[in-house]
């Protein structure tokens, strides 16, 4: 490519056609890959899942057979669809935490303090170790052999000693209930959380300071100054993060509808498989848009940058 | 005057009092697991039946953590995992920042249209085009050229790239690899908050557009580039999706470890107990994190500082 471009170069082109050529040859190694390796398998997942796919040693025998995969889907696998909602349910309030706890700390680790550097490394922690093998582990497998062949030691993770702890000091066993299920749910938003917080970080550091020294001398709060400033300029960032969450549970693999995707195209029925990821693409698109949709008016860029 | 400013002062200790003990009760949530695996990894598996054992094992023991290394090969696997993320990172910095560098500096017919087709496919989940990715390599035909070729030689030839190198590294290479697609955003914002100034200069001298981008840009990209290393190592050293779909006969730390409890050997006649693989599997997670988690101290600080240069939004 170099070679080319440079001998394309020296013909006198005129300069804005040459400047258009080269952003084209910038882009064109991605656009290879990205035809190949993204759009061809994307609209064939589509064609899949509208067809029988029968896997024979060398080659594959699709035959369209319409809707027959999604009704079986829908109706004939009972599973699927109960662990499809399951999973939406935790995603509508899991999602907004996440977004919200990792905002709040993100603000916490801006703020200057001794250590700072220091907390800020604990909470990218989460990038290594939440990205998948280890989170399946250790919060998945426990759920799958169950809590009742768990002593304390091995109950540690679910906090169930605190739990006794709340229950001897004479707490109520509904409202313990609802603490624990708050603290195991910041427990899994901070785990989760590792890259939003990054991106928060950068956002609040590209906030110009000279806007809070003016607020400040105005008398402004600092409530006031966070929905007035910090808010507004860091809608963007919150828009990429919680577009980012999103596709981070929705391509989880410790998340349920993604088992039950890998179990079927293990099992080789590879259009079933097909029809649930393109179900499950197809929510997650749904829910990407409506995001889009409801915030669109809100979003403010303080420049034309983008 | 005086009373207010007391006030002010308190209200700031309170302050800095709250957000020490918050920092510390999430520090301890975020440290807690690594502890907890650590805690795992120096017992033996029969202490988890004893109540009186919950951090301290009754005898510290290295037994579980020789056990579980020889049964996911731990030098092998670690040498495989080194490689393919190595590997695969350095081809996805590669091809992104070039991406980027191109849907930042550049327009030309069809370059937003293909911007939004890159945001696009950020949503789109990996499990989506997981199968028919596979027949795509599986039934590889050259980048659809194969398909050109097929009226005048009757065929359409192709060439099965299931289970080579090639079916993992080159979507790296072609920017089609793990989450490329976020790369190439974060490098294209990071290119266009950077002045144009420079690159004027480099082209009025009489510098190619390449020449430009890798004498100048380069050089001054390190912030974006050690961010998107980082992440791209840790995402390809922890994928259970690619690897065993594409490229199963490569064995690498994270398929080991997710596959342990097929790995520990058990005698004839015997299942594997509950706790053991409990134990087990917590020890072989450990390993997983460990090299990571030494990368990861090695260049915190300067990662750090890159992410708040990156200026990402």
């Amino acid at each position: 490519m170099t070679r080319r471009s440079r001998r394309l170069f020296q013909f006198p082109i005129p300069y804005e056609r040459k400047k258009r050529l080269a952003g084209f040859l910038f882009i064109l190694v991605w656009l290879i890959g990205f035809v190949n390796f993204f759009a061809i398998p994307f609209i064939n997942a589509f064609i899949y899942s509208f067809s029988s796919v029968q896997t024979k040693p060398g080659a594959m025998e699709i035959t369209p057979v319409g809707f027959r995969n999604y009704l079986t889907v829908l109706l004939n696998t009972p599973d699927f669809v109960i662990r499809l909602t399951g999973t939406l349910q935790e995603m509508v309030w899991q999602i907004p935490m996440t977004i919200l706890l990792s905002l709040f700390l993100a603000m916490l680790l801006n703020t200057r303090f001794r250590g700072r550097m220091f907390a800020r490394a604990v909470f990218f922690l989460p990038v290594i170790i939440s990205s998948g093998v280890v989170m399946n582990v250790i919060v998945n497998a426990s759920v799958e052999y169950g809590a009742s062949m768990m002593n304390t030691s091995s109950a540690l993770f679910q906090g169930i000693q605190f739990e006794r702890m709340l229950l001897d000091i004479g707490f109520p066993l509904e409202a313990t209930g609802r603490i624990m299920m708050i603290i195991n749910g910041v427990f899994r938003q901070v785990w989760r959380g590792g890259v939003q917080i990054l991106l928060f970080l950068a956002g609040l550091q590209a906030i110009p300071k000279y806007l809070y020294e003016a607020a400040d001398v105005e008398g402004a709060t600092r409530w006031e100054s966070f929905w007035k400033i910090t808010f507004p300029i860091l809608s963007p960032t919150t828009i990429l993060v919680t577009f980012y969450t999103i596709v981070d549970y929705g391509s989880d693999v410790s998340n349920f509808v993604v088992i039950t995707i890998r179990e079927y195209a293990r099992r080789a029925r590879l259009d079933i498989s097909a029809t649930m990821s393109v179900i499950w693409f197809l929510i997650i698109i749904v829910i990407a848009a409506l995001v889009l949709f409801l915030t669109r008016k809100r979003v403010y860029f303080m420049d034309d940058r983008g | 005057m005086r009373i207010a400013m007391t006030r002010s002062r308190s209200i700031r200790l309170a302050g800095a009092t709250l957000r020490t003990v918050v920092l510390f009760c999430l520090s301890f949530i975020v440290l807690y697991p690594v502890l907890y695996l650590l805690s795992m990894a120096f017992r033996n598996p029969i202490d988890l039946l004893d109540p009186s054992v919950i951090w301290i094992p009754n005898v510290l023991t290295l037994a579980t953590i020789t056990k579980v290394g020889s049964a996911i090969a731990y030098g092998s696997t670690l040498g495989s995992s080194l490689l393919f993320a190595g590997v695969s990172s350095f081809l996805s910095l590669a091809t992104c920042s070039l991406t980027g560098y191109g849907f930042a500096r550049f327009r030309f017919r069809g370059s937003r249209v293909l911007f939004g087709l890159l945001l696009f496919s950020i949503v789109v989940p990996a499990q989506t085009i997981a199968i028919p990715l596979f027949q795509q390599l599986r039934f590889f035909d050259f980048f659809s050229l194969g398909r050109l070729l097929a009226p005048i030689m009757g065929y359409t030839p192709s060439l099965n790239l299931y289970n080579t190198p090639a079916a993992v590294y080159l979507p790296a290479l072609f920017g089609a690899g793990i989450r490329s697609s976020l790369y190439i955003y974060i490098f294209r914002q990071f290119f266009k908050g950077l002045p144009q100034d420079l690159e004027d200069a480099a082209n009025i001298d009489g510098a190619g557009f390449l020449k430009t981008f890798l004498r100048i840009i380069v050089p001054t990209a390190t912030p974006p580039y050690l961010v998107v290393a980082i992440l791209s190592f840790i995402w390809y050293w922890n994928d259970v999706l690619w690897i065993p779909l594409f490229y199963p006969k490569y064995l690498t730390l994270s398929v080991a470890v997710d596959t342990i409890a097929n790995r520990i050997p058990v005698p004839r006649g015997q299942t594997l107990e509950f706790f053991d693989l409990f134990v087990y599997q917590r020890t072989a997670c450990l390993l997983l994190i460990l090299p990571v988690l030494l990368l990861y101290m090695v260049v915190q600080r300067q990662f750090i500082q890159s992410v708040d240069r990156t200026g990402l939004k």
